[in-house]
C-alpha cells in the first residue's frame, strides 16, 4: 500500500511537472521563432508598459552572446525528460541533484531577466512572463516533490527503515 | 499481518506479552522507532529546505514588482500633472499630422535650420523597427522648440496617444514657450518606434532617468565627432535609428515667442509665417532622414521625398 501511495505521488508530480515543462517548451519555441524572424509576430502589445518587442530586442535578450530565447528552448528541452513520471520514480541522486541544479539555474535567470524588465527596459514582455512563471512553478514543484519522494522519506521508506532496523536489532544478540 | 503487529510492538517499544509494573522505568525507544524518527526528521527538513528556497524565489520576486511599483509607471517619478503638463488637444496634434508631406517636402531648406548629422553607427531599433530616441527636459526652451518638429515629422509616420502639453521655465531664456512634453506619451507607426525622454518637469525637477542603454548612446553619441564640440552634451539631442543625431534645437526658439499652443499649432501649418517655415524646415528634414531609415515607407509620407528621404 505504501509502496503504491510512494508510486502515485512521484507520477502526480511528474504529470504536472511534465505539463509545466511543455508549456515552457511552447512558449520558448515561440520566442525563438519571433527572435529569428521578426520580434513584430508576437502576439503582444508594442506600446507601453507590455512591450514584447523592446523586451526581446534588447541588449537583454542576449546571455553569453546567445539569444535568452534559444537559451530558454534549451533549458525546457533539458527539463522535460527529467520531469516526466518515470525520471520521478528514478532514486538515482545524479537524475535528482541534477533536475534541482538545472531548476536553481533557471530560477537564478528568471530573476535577473525580471529585473532588467522592470528596472533597465521599463517593459514587460509578457511572453517571457509566461516562460518565467512556468520557471518558477517548477522550481517550486520540483523542490517541494525532491523533498517528498526522496529516497528514506516516503511511507514506504519508513516502513523499510523500520523494518531494517528491527532486523538489525533482532541479528545483533545472534552475531554477538 | 505479522510485520503489522512487529510494528505495533515496536512502536510502543514493549513486548505485548509481556508483563509490565508500574515500577519498571519505560524502556527507551527500541532502535526502529529510533530509525523512523530520525528519517521523519530528515524528511521535515527537506521540505523546509524546499519550501524555504521557494519562498526566497516568490519574495524576490515580490520585492521587485512592489518596489518598482512604488517607484511608478515606467521610469515615471510624478504623474504628467504633478509635472505641470496636460494632455494636449487632439486639434493640436491634428493640426501637425495634417500638414501635407508635399508642403513639408517645399520648406526643406526654406530656413536654415540645424539639422541632424548622419552618422557612422550600429542601427538603433527596437522591435525590428528604426528607433528614434529623444532626450530633452521639459524646462528646456530649446527642447520646446525642436519637439514642435519633432512631432510634426513623427506623426507623419504613425500617432501619438497620452501627449502632454507643457511649457518651459519661466527664468530661462525664452521663457514659458508653449509646447508638447513626450513624458508619458507613448508612440505607434508599423514603421518606426520612438522613445522620448524627458528628464526634468518645467521647474528643473527630475522627471524620467535615462537607462544604461540611452546613458551609453547619449555619452557616445552625443560628442565629437558625431556632434560639434559647441553642442555636445546638450539638450535636446536626437537619435535617428543610430543613422542620424541632433544635438540642440533646429531653429531659434524665439520664433514661438509669447505665442499659445494653439497660436504655434496653426501658424506651423501656413509655410509663409516664420512659425510655419521654422517648424516645416525643420520638421521636413527629420522626414527625409526618416525617410531613409524606413526606405521610403509610408509612400504617402515619403514619395514626397523622393522615397528614401532625397539625399541631404
Amino acid at each position: 500500500m505504501a509502496a503504491a501511495e510512494a508510486s502515485g505521488t512521484a507520477r502526480r508530480i511528474g504529470l504536472a511537472a511534465t505539463v509545466l515543462s511543455l508549456v515552457g517548451l511552447g512558449a520558448s519555441a515561440y520566442l525563438t521563432r519571433a527572435h529569428y524572424t521578426t520580434a513584430t509576430v508576437l502576439a503582444c502589445p508594442d506600446r507601453g508598459v507590455v512591450n514584447c518587442a523592446k523586451v526581446t530586442t534588447s541588449s537583454y535578450a542576449t546571455f553569453l552572446h546567445m539569444p535568452v530565447a534559444v537559451l530558454g528552448l534549451a533549458f525546457f528541452a533539458a527539463v522535460l525528460p527529467l520531469e516526466l513520471p518515470a525520471a520521478w520514480r528514478s532514486i538515482s541522486s545524479i537524475l535528482r541533484i541534477g533536475r534541482m541544479a538545472l531548476l536553481s539555474g533557471g530560477v537564478a535567470m528568471v530573476l535577473w531577466l525580471i529585473y532588467a524588465e522592470l528596472f533597465r527596459l521599463d517593459a514587460i514582455c509578457l511572453w517571457c512572463t509566461v516562460v518565467h512563471v512556468v520557471t518558477v512553478a517548477l522550481f517550486v514543484l520540483t523542490g517541494l516533490g525532491t523533498a517528498a519522494t526522496a529516497p528514506g522519506t516516503t511511507a514506504w521508506d519508513l516502513d523499510e527503515v523500520e523494518l531494517a532496523a528491527e532486523t538489525e536489532a533482532e541479528e545483533l544478540p545472534a552475531s554477538g | 499481518m505479522a510485520r503489522q503487529a512487529e510494528r505495533a510492538e515496536g512502536d510502543l517499544g514493549v513486548p505485548q506479552n509481556t508483563k509490565t509494573t508500574k515500577a519498571t522505568p519505560p524502556r527507551p525507544p527500541s532502535r526502529a522507532a529510533q530509525a523512523r524518527a530520525e528519517a521523519e526528521r530528515r524528511k521535515r527538513n527537506r521540505f523546509l529546505i524546499a519550501a524555504g528556497a521557494s519562498a526566497v524565489v516568490v519574495v524576490l520576486i515580490v520585492a521587485l514588482v512592489v518596489v518598482k511599483a512604488s517607484s511608478g509607471s515606467g521610469s515615471r517619478t510624478v504623474s504628467s500633472a504633478a509635472a505641470g503638463e496636460a494632455p494636449a488637444p487632439p486639434q493640436v496634434v491634428a493640426a501637425l499630422a495634417g500638414i501635407p508631406a508635399a508642403t513639408l517636402a517645399q520648406s526643406r531648406g526654406a530656413v536654415q535650420t540645424n539639422s541632424p548629422r548622419p552618422i557612422t553607427a550600429p542601427p538603433l531599433t527596437e522591435g525590428g523597427k528604426p528607433l528614434v530616441l529623444y532626450v530633452g527636459a521639459d524646462y528646456c526652451p530649446f527642447c520646446a522648440a525642436e519637439r514642435w518638429a519633432v512631432v510634426t515629422a513623427l506623426t507623419h509616420f504613425g500617432q501619438f496617444t497620452n501627449l502632454g502639453v507643457t511649457s518651459s521655465s519661466s527664468s530661462d531664456v525664452y521663457p514659458d514657450t508653449s509646447t508638447f512634453s513626450f513624458y508619458g506619451s507613448s508612440y505607434s507607426s508599423p514603421y518606426l518606434s520612438f522613445t522620448g525622454v524627458e528628464t526634468a518637469t518645467s521647474t528643473g525637477k527630475p522627471l524620467q532617468h535615462l537607462t544604461p542603454e540611452q546613458e551609453q548612446l547619449e555619452r557616445t553619441y552625443n560628442a565629437p565627432p558625431y556632434v560639434a564640440s559647441t553642442s555636445a552634451g546638450t539638450i535636446p539631442w536626437i537619435n535617428l535609428g543610430g543613422q542620424f543625431v541632433q544635438s540642440g534645437a533646429s531653429f531659434d526658439p524665439g520664433v514661438l515667442k509669447d505665442k499659445s499652443l494653439t497660436q504655434i499649432a496653426a501658424a506651423a501649418t501656413v509655410p509663409s509665417t516664420a512659425i510655419g517655415k521654422n517648424v516645416q524646415a525643420a520638421a521636413a528634414q527629420l522626414t527625409a532622414d526618416l525617410c531613409q531609415l524606413t526606405g521610403g515607407q509610408p509612400a504617402t509620407t515619403c514619395s514626397a521625398f523622393g522615397g528614401t528621404g532625397g539625399g541631404r
